[in-house]
């Protein structure tokens, strides 16, 4: 058998194809060297290199929560609470859980708030997030907070861009069980939300190998796992792709900007469809909060000035006021926070750069001191 | 087991190397072992099912070969027919059948009570394996095959790990002489070219395929009235080149598969979406079952003689005018439309095919661009492409309603004005499509230029460096593929 082997070996060398495949893998192991030796932190390329979330704490409780995992610690630390209108429940996007250039003493606007709010009788704020939050998923999340927590009212942080995003990501699925599915199922579009959840569900996910069910499912994910386990144990590589495939996705993009000269504020168009799935969302959650007596501050979030927004501003103009007139419709507050935070309190930014989202520490400060003056008295 | 699994490399691996280390006398219950294994790790209870179907066309296909009398042959002929039929029916059409059933009696308004079933489970790849058993049957009752007498040879002819699940679907004539008498050991060519096909397989599959699966999926799920004219071209494209990554993907991995034991398959997948005319389009799409319609349907039904290979497509232009060619050609394509599927949806899929083809005909016997091929081929091109892609509409949008409303979309020029999804759906979707014309262009310049030169195993080389690495990437078992649920 051995010299068989070595004559296949041998008869192999003279192949062409061969010679191609192990050209082909030696380019593919230089490729995943170079990839794996660039310093890139794929994880807060969203973000930009000057952002840091931090999670506020206050006497040992985090009370602001930036994923499920935190969001669930969050819920279980806030619960016991015996007042029925304890938490003031503040929903946004990653604006809220992060800080441009953090310095010491820098704090989240949650973190502020708390401490304008500080009095015995006073309900406190808890800060809920999540990177480019849409409006669908302020939904569920407001629904699985009311839930699980004694909250009095809601501020609503509205952000135009991020009606560009749709449907429930998945880590947020997780979130979604028997009762928050039931009070979304009387919703118009929290039945758009369970619909769409549903059909992907259907289509595919993870290691769904037959539509009609089968021993396969099992194991297949039992093999695959030990496989998996064994390949990273043995080859670090393996485990570290995902870390990959996000810096080469990374490159991805800067290729599609130079080749489509994309730049940060090349106007992103509204997609109509996911604008009205998210608006009609806004709509039941405000409903929602005025049928179960809750107070509700709508505010749109503070934007750079400075440069040219990346909006259509015509439609951004008319957004502000549609907005404006369903908060006064369902008898919540509106605020306009568009140009709170002065130019100096923003990120710095070179040619290919511009963060129009995240606001340095005193940004923070003047967004919780705005929100103060409505809620605090 | 899933071709696109750590589980299904690690398998093959182990199931080339014993059948190549083995003893000769040992090889084939090797292979029919692994065979075995491959499917009953999916659900071993159905394994009873291919096994019992499996002996039916083995025990009839001898008894019509023994027999002399032409009545008897076709009873036996037709019972086989009806036991393999009749398991695909109660398996895959059953619900479809008392669905339709009860919607009649509906329309109808009768008093009637509704037929309720329980929950069915569909077997794996049993479309294909059906089909491969009836062109057994029928090979042996037309004297194109002589029976084995080996039921373990038989077995592994129909349960093959390379072509079980999703095809490709071959005669008994390919395959049958080749696991009789093969050594089950690969030449070094044969190693090369099966892990050359496999890496391929496995880009497409979970590079191109899978990537664009969610895009595709939250496209059909987004309500079809909020869509314009744009998406729905894009969408049809976009599923369009999913499928087709999907099961060219997939074919390749099962080529590639097969020929390291030393089998050969007939290729799948000819650059289908650079036919044109519908005709060359189905000499290129799933090359092996167009044949096996050709040579079991189509032709029967015309009344024309049938060939005898899994190659060469639906090649077919006979007297187009014909009153009964065109109605064997509407029926072949209900046929194969429903072949992919119990729904009506699929079975429009089919008309529309039809309908394309019989155009085509027409079209083509009053050949304006006969004295410019090169125009004529660009211009054929240009109309066939946008045909098969609109096609996937109704293939893909699970429901008639649906199909109909996305398909009123594209002839509504009012509807045109906007887009409906992420700028990068459109621009990945377009990416593709012009990397496809690309690469084509790429590979006959190549062939051309650089011809016996050793600058072409270079060029061969980076590309499958860059295929290497996007697949290492790109891999993980996410999606099954599209064809196991047909």
């Amino acid at each position: 058998m051995a010299i068989q082997m070595h004559k296949l070996l041998k008869q192999l060398y003279g192949d062409w194809k061969a010679k191609e495949l192990l050209l082909g893998t030696m380019v593919a192991v230089m490729l995943v060297s170079f990839y794996h030796s660039r310093n890139v932190d794929a994880e807060n390329f969203a973000l930009g290199p000057q952002n840091t979330s931090p999670v506020e704490q206050w006497q040992g409780k985090h009370f602001t929560a930036h994923s499920p995992l935190l969001i669930k610690r969050l819920v279980e630390e806030f619960s016991d609470s015996v007042s029925a209108d304890a938490y003031w429940l503040w929903l946004g996007n990653s604006q809220l859980h992060t800080i441009n250039q953090k310095k010491d003493g820098d704090h989240l606007a949650p973190y502020w708030l708390r401490q304008g709010l500080a009095c015995s009788k006073c309900s406190e704020p808890i800060g809920v997030s999540m990177p480019n939050a849409n409006l669908q998923e302020y939904l569920v999340l407001e629904r699985y907070l009311e839930q699980r927590l004694p909250i009095r009212g809601i501020i609503v942080s509205l952000v135009f861009d991020d009606l560009r995003e749709d449907g429930i990501r998945n880590e947020l699925l997780d979130l979604l069980d028997g009762q928050v599915e039931a009070d979304l199922g009387q919703l118009a579009a929290g039945r758009t939300i369970l619909q769409s959840i549903k059909q992907s569900a259907q289509k595919g996910g993870a290691l769904n190998m037959n539509p009609a069910g089968g021993g396969e499912k099992d194991f297949q994910k039992r093999l695959e796992r030990a496989l998996e386990t064994d390949l990273g144990y043995y080859f670090p590589l393996w485990n570290d792709r995902s870390h990959l495939k996000a810096i080469f996705t990374i490159d991805l993009y800067y290729v599609r900007n130079w080749l489509l000269n994309i730049e940060p504020t090349t106007v992103r168009k509204i997609i109509e469809p996911r604008y009205e799935r998210n608006m009609q969302a806004l709509r039941d959650l405000l409903g929602a909060a005025q049928r179960e007596g809750r107070d509700v501050l709508v505010y749109i979030v503070p934007i750079r000035q400075d440069l040219p927004l990346p909006y259509d501003m015509k439609r951004y103009e008319q957004w502000k006021q549609v907005v404006e007139r369903l908060a006064h419709d369902h008898g919540a507050r509106f605020l306009n926070l568009e140009t709170l935070v002065p130019p100096e309190h923003w990120g710095t930014y070179h040619n290919d750069d511009v963060d129009f989202m995240h606001f340095q520490g005193p940004g923070h400060q003047l967004l919780a001191k705005e929100i103060l003056k409505q809620i605090g008295g | 087991m899933l071709f696109n699994s750590l589980g299904y490399l690690f398998f093959l691996v182990l199931s080339v190397v014993s059948a190549w280390a083995a003893p000769a006398f040992l090889r084939k219950w090797i292979v029919l072992a692994a065979s075995l294994f491959f499917y009953g790790s999916w659900k071993v209870e159905f394994l009873l099912l291919i096994v019992f179907s499996a002996f039916v066309d083995y025990f009839f296909a001898l008894r019509i070969y023994k027999s002399a009398d032409h009545v008897r042959r076709k009873l036996l002929l037709l019972c086989s027919l009806s036991i393999n039929i009749g398991l695909l029916i109660y398996f895959k059409y059953t619900f479809f059948l008392v669905e339709n059933i009860n919607s009649l009696f509906d329309l109808l308004g009768s008093s009637y009570t509704y037929i309720t079933i329980g929950h069915i489970i569909l077997p794996l790849g049993i479309s294909f394996y059906t089909f491969l058993s009836i062109s057994y049957t029928i090979d042996v009752y037309r004297n194109l095959f002589v029976p084995i007498r080996n039921f373990p040879l038989y077995l592994t002819y129909v349960l093959f790990w390379p072509h079980m699940i999703a095809g490709p679907i071959l005669r008994a004539c390919e395959l049958i002489p080749q696991l009789s008498s093969n050594s089950f050991r690969p030449s070094p060519e044969d190693v090369t070219r099966g892990a050359h096909k496999i890496l391929l397989g496995l880009f497409l599959k979970v590079v191109l395929a899978d990537e664009l699966a969610p895009l595709v999926d939250d496209a059909f799920n987004t309500e079809a009235s909020t869509l314009s004219g744009l998406d729905v071209w894009t969408m049809a494209y976009a599923f369009g080149f999913q499928i087709y990554f999907d099961f060219a993907g997939y074919s390749l991995i099962a080529i590639g598969s097969a020929q390291l034991v030393n089998i050969r398959f007939p290729e799948n997948f000819n650059w289908p979406y650079l036919a044109d005319s519908p005709r060359e389009f189905w000499k290129r799409w799933h090359i092996t079952l167009s044949s096996w319609i050709r040579d079991y349907l189509y032709l029967p039904l015309m009344g024309s003689r049938y060939e005898d290979r899994s190659s060469g497509g639906l090649d077919i232009e006979r007297s187009p005018s014909a009153h009964h060619v065109v109605v064997a050609l509407f029926v072949t394509w209900v046929i194969m439309g429903l072949w992919h599927g119990a729904n009506w949806t699929f079975a429009v899929w089919g008309v529309w095919h039809a309908a394309a083809i019989l155009l085509y005909r027409v079209i083509s016997r009053t050949d304006l661009l006969k004295e410019m091929p090169q125009l004529r081929s660009v211009v054929g091109w240009g109309v066939t492409i946008p045909i098969v892609m609109l096609g996937w509409i109704p293939f893909r949008a699970g429901s008639l309603d649906k199909a109909f409303q996305l398909l009123g979309k594209v002839i509504d020029v009012t509807q045109y004005g906007r887009l409906s999804f992420r700028e990068n759906f459109y621009l990945f979707v377009f990416s593709i499509f012009l990397g496809m014309l690309l690469l084509r262009w790429m590979i006959s310049l190549r062939e051309r230029i650089i011809q016996h030169s050793s600058l072409g195993w270079l060029v061969n080389g980076l590309a499958y460096g860059a295929i290497f690495f996007l697949t290492f990437l790109y891999f993980k078992v996410s999606n099954q593929f599209i064809y196991f649920q047909f």
